[in-house]
């Protein structure tokens, strides 16, 4: 039997490598289950778990031969381009792809042609979902979600399965409202702890096929010693999948050798132990690699991270590029140097191509990670620059803003180490123009309301002076006024006091008249005179009165007296 | 009469069940088996046999290659062929047969597009569980990828079990006529030893079940009961029961299968699901859930969720809700029925799935008892076995805290019911004292070692 090398490196397990995919039996299960429930599955976890795997391999080999019918559709340049070519090609012939655009002509036709190429249940599966929301448009992914209504209503069996990082599940948000359904039936894809680690090494060591043993006695703790050395410091609880596959490679050539990956290899302690601290394996690895390439393409270092970084996007994910589009953002190069360097970065297994959608990408998001820590400032900007130009220009034109006079300032220093569109061009040279229109009329505004400015300073002058002459005259009146007060005061006083002199005098004539009608009642009495009596005792009454009233009389004048 | 040697046996055309051969400028008839071909090369002293462009050597010749020789189409044809003409009656088949050119009339199924159309419509027109076996014997025959043993293993496996399953479904149907005729009239005369096989602790065989299924259809006759369905033949020399017969030894061979095999077994099958025409003529329906719906001084309305689970005129699987005042069959009902009449299969036949509250449907075929602790079903999406035991789960009102938990212990509850309409089923037409019990609990779950 001849033995076979086990381990995938950076690409997933597939359906024929079923013989070294261990460790995922619970997942498979519970993935297999949610496609008989529902019509449609969400598989999501952090980059790195093997989530492409799981499908590829774990499920795909969970469904008989006959049950299954996979079609992978990744993004590509265009999510709804991509699927409708892969339908097309999936017919057996009955439609010959044709650039649809955000539509899908004859979609039910299309799916029955692929049902009837092999009377086997559809499966859709859509890998690296995230790549909708991180490089596609609004319009899009609007296009997306109705093509799915669409097929999930269709007769045949069919069924889809997206696949999508954890950090970008928010975003599936206006999906859910469209698709209800969505979220019904997930899957998250855990990474891998010690015990799965155990797992897949023993279970690979234990297989007949694999030309890669571990030590006989010893498998436990080398698979511990592995896990350890590759979580280093940070002691982690898990692993990224990626880490291990390059450790595991890295491993078996420090023990054979062996580029051709033939030879049959004994996983030691001892071997491991003489590795020491490897510190970050990923990183090891692109520097390497980088190295290497730079070495044998003549190029410095430097130009074959330039020329890895326009695969990876600002968030540190893969954008697939074509040869055409990378040789134009690196046009300074000589002529097909970009081609040597991108035959050397897939060979280097840094770089993936696409037979299908003809288009070269980083093999791993773990490995994108790592590219895009390398970028310096001016990368970056560069890279939100472009990104900038082209969501700019990538919206229809009654839609468009034009660039603002902070983004043109922003932009002016790295334009000319973009390449850029004939559209995308013209749209900046539209938007400098309509930046210096603008400026123009804010000057043009501005000198006006200069003049109206002054004009209303001078109108407020005059104003100014007229209300002073009024201050003045008011306070010349006031003053007169106050004058004129103070004597009526005066008057008012002596006026109170001679009333006062007055009411007194009254006071003392009218006490006076109450004593001789006092005395006369006496007289009177003793005369028995009864009605000169009651006519003097009314007199005393009324008199009694008078007296009050003018007592009154006096205390209000003294009020006043005192209050002036 | 010599045959020159060098000068091979033409065949000229092969029909069904005859070869045309030229011999010698003579034009011959034979069988179209190997025996028939060996004894006329003998006679003629030739070794050699030539078909379209290939010659064939006699010797290389047997039993597992001989389709191939004698044959262009290897999978489906003679399947495909014999169903559209026994569903000849269906609009959409004539239309498929009156547009077919004159030139290609007779020999339609070797003409892939022509294929193609007719195995669509053969899926449209049988009832799910055989229309979804059916699909996956079109699927293996087109299989271009696979190495032609195992597709050859694959295709006589499934020729297997989509007779057996037609089997099953009809027994299915006639034990639940039976039983719900026996819970009407008393006086019905049963024989519980025939039916006892039935409801034993190991799946039947297909001979077992053609043995049943004659002994069903004899038991509703002699009781003067109308069978759901017209009489099929299933005298011994019939095509049906010789089907199964061939297809039973075919099943026992321990060799391994060639391409005559695979003809053999879809012709076999051919034979039987011709003989049970009731499987185009009817289509399943699984009642979901009903609810009850009830407002003061009117009188209550059930709404009925149920799906088709054929793809026919609407050509999709249809989600029905039907609001009327007639009290339902049943909930989680699996329903064979026509525009005349509904036969509930369950819970010989269920939708798992509705049992547990998901909206698409799992259907399963009951195989045999697990002791008296469950049911063993298979599942026909999965093709594997899965028990479902006897929890005893307590219906009475009870506090829920979580909907998780609610949904588990309806799920208990609706698996407790199905076991239990297998008990009454039993009881019903064995006679009582058969029950299902819940599997004893070990001490320790009842802290018994405290």
């Amino acid at each position: 039997m001849r033995k076979r090398y086990p381990f995938p490196f950076l690409d997933a397990y597939e359906r024929k490598d079923q013989d070294f995919f261990f460790g995922r039996d619970e997942e498979i299960e519970q993935l297999y289950q949610l496609t008989q429930q529902s019509n449609i599955v969400l598989l999501y976890g952090h980059s790195g778990t093997g989530k492409t795997s799981l499908i590829r391999c774990g499920l795909a080999n969970k469904f008989r031969s006959y049950d299954w019918q996979d079609v992978y559709v990744r993004r590509g340049t265009h999510l709804i381009r991509s699927l409708d070519r892969a339908l097309c090609e999936e017919s057996d012939g009955a439609f010959d792809y044709e650039d649809g655009g955000d539509t899908i002509a004859d979609l039910p036709q299309k799916l029955e042609a692929v049902y009837r190429a092999t009377f086997k249940p559809l499966y859709l599966i859509f890998d690296q979902f995230e790549e909708l929301y991180v490089l596609g448009s609004r319009d899009e992914q609007d296009a997306f979600v109705r093509i799915i209504q669409d097929i999930l209503r269709r007769e045949q069996p069919v069924k889809v399965i997206l696949s999508i990082r954890e950090e970008y599940l928010g975003h599936l948000y206006e999906f859910e409202r469209a698709v209800p359904e969505l979220l019904r039936k997930k899957l998250r894809v855990e990474p891998m702890n010690l015990e799965r680690v155990k797992t897949v090494l023993l279970g690979v060591s234990n297989q007949p096929d694999s030309n890669v043993q571990l030590e006989a006695g010893h498998e436990a703790p080398i698979a511990e010693g592995i896990f350890e050395k590759i979580r280093g410091q940070d002691k982690t609880l898990h692993i990224p999948l990626p880490y291990l596959q390059v450790f595991l490679d890295k491993f078996y050539l420090e023990v054979t050798g062996d580029q051709s990956r033939q030879a049959e290899a004994i996983f030691t302690r001892p071997t491991l132990a003489a590795m020491g601290d490897l510190g970050d394996v990923l990183r090891n690895f692109l520097d390497e690699q980088a190295t290497a390439i730079s070495r044998a393409q003549g190029l410095p270092e430097a130009e074959v991270w330039r020329a890895l970084s326009p695969f990876v996007t600002l968030e540190g994910t893969k954008e697939p590029l074509s040869e055409a589009q990378l040789t134009a953002r690196l046009s300074d190069l000589p002529t097909g140097a970009s081609a040597r360097l991108l035959q050397a970065l897939v060979q280097g297994r840094i770089l993936r191509f696409s037979e299908a959608s003809q288009l070269y990408e980083v093999a791993h998001d773990a490995l994108a990670k790592q590219i895009h820590a390398k970028r310096s400032d001016e990368e970056i900007a560069i890279l939100e620059v472009q990104r900038l130009v082209k969501s700019q220009t990538a919206m229809k034109a009654e839609a468009r803003e034009y660039f603002t006079e902070k983004q043109l300032l922003f932009m002016e220093p790295y334009l000319e180490k973009l390449v850029l569109g004939e559209a995308e061009k013209d749209w900046i040279a539209e938007s400098r123009v309509r930046v210096h229109h603008q400026k123009e009329e804010a000057q043009r505004r501005q000198e006006a309301e200069l003049a109206a400015t002054q004009k209303r300073l001078r109108l407020v002058r005059g104003l100014l002076a007229l209300a002073l002459v009024a201050v003045l005259v008011a306070g010349y009146l006031r003053v007169l006024a106050n004058g004129q007060k103070a004597a009526a005061e005066s008057a008012t006083l002596v006026a109170n006091e001679r009333l006062l002199e007055a009411l007194q005098e009254k006071a003392q004539r009218l006490e006076g008249e109450k004593a001789q009608l006092i005395r006369a009642q006496a007289v009177y009495q003793t005369a028995g005179d009864s009605i000169l009596q009651r006519e003097t005792l009314q007199t005393m009454t009324e008199k009694d009165s008078l007296i009050q009233l003018n007592a009154q009389n006096i205390r209000d004048a003294q009020a006043r007296q005192k209050q002036q | 009469m010599m045959t020159n040697e060098n000068q091979p046996i033409l065949i000229q055309s092969v029909a069904e069940g005859m070869l045309n051969l030229q011999v010698d400028g003579e034009v011959l008839e034979i069988r179209n088996e190997l025996a028939a071909l060996r004894i006329l090369l003998e006679s003629r002293q030739t070794q050699t046999v030539q078909y379209a462009d290939k010659i064939y050597n006699i010797a290389h010749i047997d039993e597992a290659n001989f389709g191939s020789v004698t044959s262009k189409i290897v999978f489906n044809g003679i399947l495909v062929r014999r169903l559209i003409r026994a569903l000849e009656q269906k609009t959409g088949v004539q239309d498929f047969l009156r547009n077919l050119p004159s030139e290609s009339a007779d020999k339609w199924e070797e003409v892939p597009a022509f294929l193609q159309d007719a195995q669509v419509l053969v899926g449209q027109h049988f009832v799910w569980v055989l229309a979804w076996e059916l699909r996956r014997l079109f699927a293996i025959g087109k299989d271009k990828r696979k190495r032609q043993e195992e597709k050859v293993d694959e295709y006589i496996d499934h020729c297997f079990s989509t007779a057996k399953m037609a089997l099953q479904l009809t027994n299915f149907l006639l034990i639940a006529a039976l039983w719900d005729k026996k819970k009407q009239q008393e006086g019905l005369k049963l024989n519980p030893a025939q039916l006892e096989p039935f409801f034993g602790t190991r799946p039947l065989t297909m001979l077992e079940h053609h043995q049943l299924l004659t002994n069903l259809v004899d038991m509703l006759v002699d009781n003067g009961l109308e069978l759901p369905f017209e009489e099929p033949d299933l005298e011994a020399d019939g095509a049906l029961s010789k089907a199964v017969v061939r297809l039973e030894e075919l099943c026992s061979l321990n060799i391994a299968y060639g391409l005559a095999h695979c003809h053999t077994a879809e012709a076999c099958l051919a034979d039987l699901l011709v003989g049970l025409p009731f499987f185009n003529t009817h289509h399943l329906v699984t009642i979901k859930r009903v609810e009850y719906e009830a407002l003061r001084n009117n009188s209550p309305r059930y709404v009925k969720d149920f799906t088709i689970l054929e793809k026919k005129e609407a050509r999709e699987w249809q989600r029905m809700l039907k609001f009327d005042h007639d009290a339902p069959v049943q909930s989680y009902a699996l329903l064979f029925r026509n525009h005349q009449r509904a036969f509930n299969l369950f819970p010989f036949l269920m939708d798992y799935h509705a049992l547990i509250n998901e909206r698409v449907f799992q259907i399963q075929l009951y195989e045999c008892r697990e002791g008296w602790r469950g049911l063993r079903y298979y599942n026909v999406e999965q093709e594997c076995e899965q028990a479902m035991y006897y929890c005893d789960a307590n219906a009475e009102v009870m506090e829920v805290q979580t909907e998780d938990q609610k949904q588990a212990l309806e799920r208990d509850i609706r698996c407790d019911l199905a076991i239990k309409q297998l008990e009454d089923a039993m009881n019903t037409l064995l006679g009582p004292g058969h029950r299902f019990v819940k599997e004893a609990a070990r001490p320790s779950d009842h802290f018994g070692n405290i």
